[in-house]
């Protein structure tokens, strides 16, 4: 089975005297939905940044897609970037942009997809998310269920072989995190994306995680 | 340059970015632009019209207003009204952008930034700054010539004759080039002190004052040099 994240003795953080993580060891095959608990400055979000390219390792070895990642060039970024589907902690959507704006960025200027291609990809996700109130709004507008739900469609609109969720569940009501498993649920069962979600607390609720791990200073630890 | 001619030449452009850029940088300035030139243009025609041919050299009026409307004030006023407006809007943008984790995310989701912040705002204001300098030479003008209907500088008729027997190429050239480089100074300056913010909401004023200066030092620093160079050749 095709191993889409690995990690090796990796050192993890924003500096190199003192990582947040200095040694982590993971593995993720596709369809192995996982699920990273820890607590608040573990370094959970320094993970995510790991992961998409944007912080290097200070020890170790990181490979996406079987791809070696520690000094990735330029095309080798991109091509990861655009397999991953990335919902960021707080939803994180550009502020001088609408919401159609804001769900659109990694298709117009990532794929550089025509505006005609990328309404006809989002359609179908304006009517299940019910966001056709919303598309010509702007961020400052919105509630934080509203900014994870846009975020979470930005995320999957491009089929990603992996969904990476920074956080998904945080500010979320009860009716938005019912929502956001629903949607988890659907993904998992289609079977096409791998879902990896890092969350603050662990939930109980998310039957659809294969894996729950428990990340501390000392790396990794099976929950479930 | 290298990224919008790739973008241009592989039709991936958004062209909505780049006039979004241009407008907000270049229209919105035309009210303050429009009255800065009416006055500088007013002041430099009512006095040369006035005090040139006192000295018996009234033959260079139409040289020297040229000169100095399109090649040395109108420039570098039309500069200091850009990086009034410009330079610290863009630097907080970005800075803002940078401290929110939009620019993380924006290259987490496979998007250069290149693309839709650094290269739309640099040629927007680039542009603008060459079409708003163009412009405040043609508004100084009118300006001059309204001096000169109102009988405050040399009659009109004679304005009007001088400025057509010295206007040449360069006056046209010269606004252009000094536009590009003050466009130049001030969108690097702007975008390279936005991107120095960090992750603290505090060193986004830090880094916009520093823009700001910058900005003023070398654009004064390009104009001493225009004129020492120009006197010298």
């Amino acid at each position: 089975m095709e191993t889409l994240i690995e990690f090796q003795g990796a050192a993890i953080g924003y500096s190199r005297e003192a990582p947040l993580i200095p040694r982590l060891t993971m593995s993720l095959k596709k369809g192995d939905h996982t699920m990273i608990v820890g607590h608040c400055g573990v370094g959970k979000s320094a993970l995510v940044k790991t992961i998409m390219g944007i912080l290097s390792l200070w020890d170790g070895t990181y490979q996406a897609f079987e791809r070696g990642m520690e000094n990735p060039s330029e095309p080798l970024l991109s091509y990861v970037r655009k397999k991953i589907g990335l919902l960021p902690d707080r939803g994180i959507l550009l502020q001088n942009m609408t919401v159609f704006q804001n769900i659109a960025l990694p298709l117009r200027f990532g794929h550089f997809f025509s505006i005609d291609k990328v309404r006809d990809r989002i359609e179908p996700y304006i009517e299940e998310f019910s966001l056709e109130p919303l598309l010509e709004l702007y961020p400052c507008d919105l509630n934080i269920d509203q900014i994870k739900k846009i975020g979470f469609v930005r995320a999957i609109l491009n089929d990603p072989d992996l969904l990476l969720l920074d956080d998904p569940y945080e500010g979320l009501d009860d009716e938005g995190f019912e929502k956001m498993n629903r949607s988890l649920k659907n993904i998992a069962e289609k079977g096409a994306t791998t879902i990896l979600a890092l969350s603050r607390k662990s939930v109980d609720r998310s039957p659809h995680f294969k894996n729950v791990l428990r990340l501390t200073q000392d790396g990794l630890t099976e929950i479930r | 340059m290298y990224d919008f001619l790739r973008l241009a030449l592989t039709r991936k452009l958004s062209l909505h970015l780049y006039l979004h850029a241009i407008v907000t940088a270049g229209l919105s300035a035309l009210p303050i632009i429009s009255i800065v030139a009416l006055l500088v243009g007013a002041g430099i025609v009512a006095e040369t019209g006035i005090e040139l041919p006192k000295l018996g050299i009234q033959n260079l009026v139409g040289a020297i207003v040229l000169h100095v409307i399109f090649g040395i004030v109108g420039p570098f006023a039309t500069a200091l009204i850009v990086i009034a407006r410009s330079t610290s809007g863009l630097a907080v943008e970005i800075g803002n952008m940078r401290v929110s984790g939009e620019l993380d995310t924006i290259e987490m989701l496979g998007v250069n930034l290149s693309y839709i912040i650094i290269t739309p705002n640099m040629v927007g204001i680039i542009v603008s700054t060459i079409a708003l300098t163009f412009y405040f030479g043609i508004v100084a003008m009118v300006g001059g010539f309204a001096m000169a209907l109102m009988g405050l500088s040399m009659p009109i008729a004679t304005l009007v004759r001088i400025i057509e027997t010295n206007i040449r190429l360069s006056d046209l050239l010269l606004p252009l080039l000094e536009g590009l480089f003050y466009g130049l100074i001030i969108s690097t300056v702007s975008v390279y002190h936005g991107l120095r913010v960090r992750r603290s909401p505090a060193e986004v004023p830090k880094e916009t004052r520093l823009a700001l200066v910058s900005a003023l030092a070398l654009s004064t620093v390009t104009l001493s040099l225009y004129l020492i160079f120009s006197s010298l050749t």
